[in-house]
């Protein structure tokens, strides 16, 4: 047993950990969402030469042949940057869901997924998005979406039978409604009126399920970064915050709380390399398992992290500027994404062992 | 022991139903109701309806408007606008230094501000947290310097609630920095319109500008603006802070948000097509809350009916510490309820009442704004973790 990095990791690791504290400050962040794209297109383009929508993709297809590890190695690095772009989207779900086709993987940063339906709360069957002569008709909802967004792959009953199908956002009939989520991403509702669609072959139910478990494993990872930095912002405020004549770390009340927000934080992240692993091994019923159990644990962490690391940070917590209600907002939105506690702890009832 | 209320109770609960049915503006009570923000006009609107009906200062001495109602007739109104969403009375002016003012100030000071206060003539803002003193508040620096007939104040308040609309300010100043920090401090009466005052907005979590610091740069205060004595304005915030801290268990806006959250639940369906009110794990976190509630109701009730109970600093704080907590879980439920649409931020409908279709369902835009806002019930009044400190400290020296 060795959990620790081989030199390709550690560079991986490295690469993105200085692009996140090159370009990624929660002040430079800001000045992203400020724009009208809802983040900046030549950082996006500078994220996408690092190449990590490559990491999951085999070599033969070009790619650089990683596994789940790798991706969970690029999440956490990513996580303290509450990076705007959907890149585990790409990296996980888009390449899982290309069926394989190169067009797609070769222009991935090209698409978003258009897989939830509004009122249908976390379940991946298509109920009101149909494909009838080779045309889509429906509206998809939480769509992660870049500037570069040109094609979405969809789910979308044809009768009973649910496929993925490869829309164009500019067609005729195409309409993308852009929005924030309440941590700032840039997200979108996408709606087709009778859009030309490309079905994806060998991509039914099943393997769309598989691939949103293994992005709610790789998202995990990216949870797990941000709650590490959550935690270091809170320690070293309550080192600086005076009250009463001393630091706020001098009392045993808050050394308490703080010592509860990193049991939280290590228990999540080795949830987390348990589910990369079991994402490498595990396929069916004991993947969507493994995610389960996974995000309900981090899901629950990352509750406790979001409401004390803005508690220990008192009224500064409360404010939009500090940045650690940044990272509060991220974990509420993460909870909110992908199926919450109570989903995931039923499905983990669900599925046997 | 008749845990009923009394035949005068019901109808005095009767008449508070109707006032709320009749005469609140659907357009406030469907605002609070989605977890939208009132403007600064909604608020000055409900004040001047409660004015109206004799409502606005209850809890006043008769002299000045107050209606003798009991603690627990105060609670009946508090729960029945709560359950007719209406908003919460203004609390600086009605709840907080119009008591101080009737207990310590002069009767200049009582006839010039009071009745101005009941109509909501003049808007009062805090000052007394700043930025190195907020559990601490003792610490404060903000000085004010006898000069003549005035003060000459400088420093700077945060934290500072609605600011920006303010007409007046009751401010904690330091007087005396040779004492005990508790020794030298006085409570003053500030015009925001004086020169030398500035207001810099502070942007909550929710995107919504409801706090401020200010400074005070050589601000001249008349030396008649003092309350009571110099150097004694300890005591008095003291006494306005145990004023404070009873509203905040804020049980009727707990039951209104509880019935609230089961409404939303009755109509969220799981994946599998069934109500979310049904689902094992959301009805279960539904009885729980139940529970908290009703023991909370039935402990606030204890420490209403009983003046020793209201004295006792073990049941202020524990009040806080419930009520803030319950209100809290209350608005994550409410967001875990609407679920993934609770994700997208439609800041714009929420914040500034925008008349375009929300996304999702009406009551979905208001839910993680209402929850991020609600952190703030544990941080400030003296957080959580200082109620609990007052609490040992009561409990260990009795």
């Amino acid at each position: 047993m060795d959990f620790s990095l081989s030199d390709e990791q550690r560079m991986l690791q490295d690469t993105v950990g200085k692009f996140v504290a090159d370009r990624y400050s929660l002040d430079q962040r800001k000045s992203y969402m400020a724009q009208s794209a809802g983040h900046d297109a030549g950082v996006a383009n500078e994220l996408a030469d690092l190449g990590l929508n490559l990491v999951q993709i085999a070599e033969e297809q070009g790619g650089l042949g990683g596994d789940a590890f790798d991706a969970m190695i690029v999440g956490e690095a990513l996580g303290p940057g509450l990076v705007l772009e959907p890149v585990m989207d790409v990296m996980t779900a888009v390449s899982a869901l290309a069926g394989g086709r190169e067009d797609i993987l070769e222009d991935s940063n090209a698409y978003t997924l258009g897989l939830y339906e509004r009122g249908q709360r976390y379940a991946l069957t298509p109920a009101g998005t149909t494909v009838a002569d080779g045309k889509i008709t429906g509206t998809k909802t939480l769509a992660p979406i870049s500037a570069a967004a040109t094609h979405a792959l969809v789910s979308a009953k044809d009768g009973d039978d649910v496929g993925l199908y490869r829309v164009s956002l500019t067609a005729d009939g195409a309409t993308v409604f852009n929005y924030p989520l309440q941590d700032g991403r840039p997200f979108a509702d996408l709606q087709f009126d009778g859009v030309a669609a490309e079905r994806i072959d060998g991509v039914g139910l099943a393997e769309i399920e598989a691939a949103v478990a293994r992005l709610t494993i790789a998202e995990c990872a990216v949870a797990v970064g941000a709650m590490q930095a959550a935690l270091d912002m809170t320690k070293e405020y309550l080192s600086v915050r005076k009250q009463f004549g001393r630091p706020l770390a001098a009392f045993q009340e808050l050394q308490f709380r703080l010592v509860d927000m990193n049991m939280e934080v290590q228990d999540a992240r080795s949830m987390s390399i348990w589910a990369a692993n079991q994402a490498n091994q595990a396929s069916g019923d004991a993947l969507l398992r493994s995610a389960s159990l996974a995000k309900a644990k981090i899901g629950k962490a990352a509750t406790h992290v979001c409401e004390d690391s803005i508690q220990l940070h008192g009224g500064m917590g409360m404010t939009q500027d500090y940045g650690v209600g940044a990272y509060a907002k991220y974990l509420l939105t993460f909870n909110l994404l992908h199926g919450d506690v109570d989903y995931h702890t039923g499905r983990v009832m669900r599925l046997s062992a | 022991m008749d845990l009923k209320h009394s035949d005068e109770d019901l109808a005095f609960k009767k008449q508070i139903e109707e006032f709320c049915e009749s005469y609140v503006s659907t357009e406030i009570r469907q605002k609070i109701a989605l977890g939208h923000r009132l403007s600064k006009q909604d608020i000055v609107d409900y004040h001047k309806v409660l004015y109206a009906h004799g409502y606005a200062v209850p809890n006043w001495k008769e002299e000045w408007g107050g209606r003798d109602w009991t603690s627990i007739q105060h609670q009946i109104f508090d729960d029945v606008t709560a359950a007719y969403d209406c908003p919460r009375r203004l609390a600086f002016g009605v709840s907080m230094v119009g008591p101080v003012l009737q207990a310590f100030g002069s009767r200049e000071q009582q006839e010039k501000y009071l009745p101005r206060i009941a109509r909501l003539d003049d808007w009062w803002c805090q000052g007394f947290s700043e930025p190195g003193s907020g559990s601490d508040l003792a610490s404060l620096k903000t000085t004010a310097v006898r000069d003549g007939d005035e003060y000459v104040l400088n420093g700077q308040k945060t934290w500072t609630t609605y600011a920006q609309h303010a007409d007046m300010m009751f401010i904690l100043t330091r007087t005396d920095s040779d004492c005990k920090p508790q020794e030298g401090i006085s409570f003053m009466l500030l015009d925001m319109n004086t020169p030398g005052i500035s207001v810099k907005p502070i942007i909550l979590l929710d995107g919504y500008h409801e706090v401020n610091e200010v400074f005070f740069d050589n601000v001249r205060i008349p030396a008649e603006n003092l309350v009571g004595e110099e150097n004694k304005g300890w005591d008095y915030a003291k006494f306005l802070l145990a004023h404070e801290r009873f509203g905040i268990a804020q049980i009727g806006y707990a039951k209104n948000q509880l019935n609230r959250l089961k409404d939303i639940a009755g109509q969220e369906r799981t994946e599998t097509g069934e109500r979310l009110v049904d689902d094992v794990f959301f009805s279960q976190k539904l009885a729980e809350i139940e529970m908290d509630l009703t023991a909370l109701e039935v402990t606030n009730l204890r420490v209403l009916s009983d003046a020793k109970n209201q004295s006792d600093l073990t049941f202020a704080g524990m009040l806080k510490i419930r009520g803030s907590d319950l209100n809290q879980k209350l608005t994550r439920l409410i967001m875990e309820a609407v679920g993934p649409a609770a994700a997208v931020e439609q800041q714009d409908l929420v914040l500034h009442g925008r008349n375009e279709p929300p996304l999702g369902p009406d009551y979905a835009a208001g839910a993680a704004p209402s929850y991020l806002n609600n952190r703030k019930l544990s941080i400030f009044g003296g957080s959580n973790e200082i109620q609990r400190t007052i609490i040992a400290k009561a409990m260990l020296t009795a």
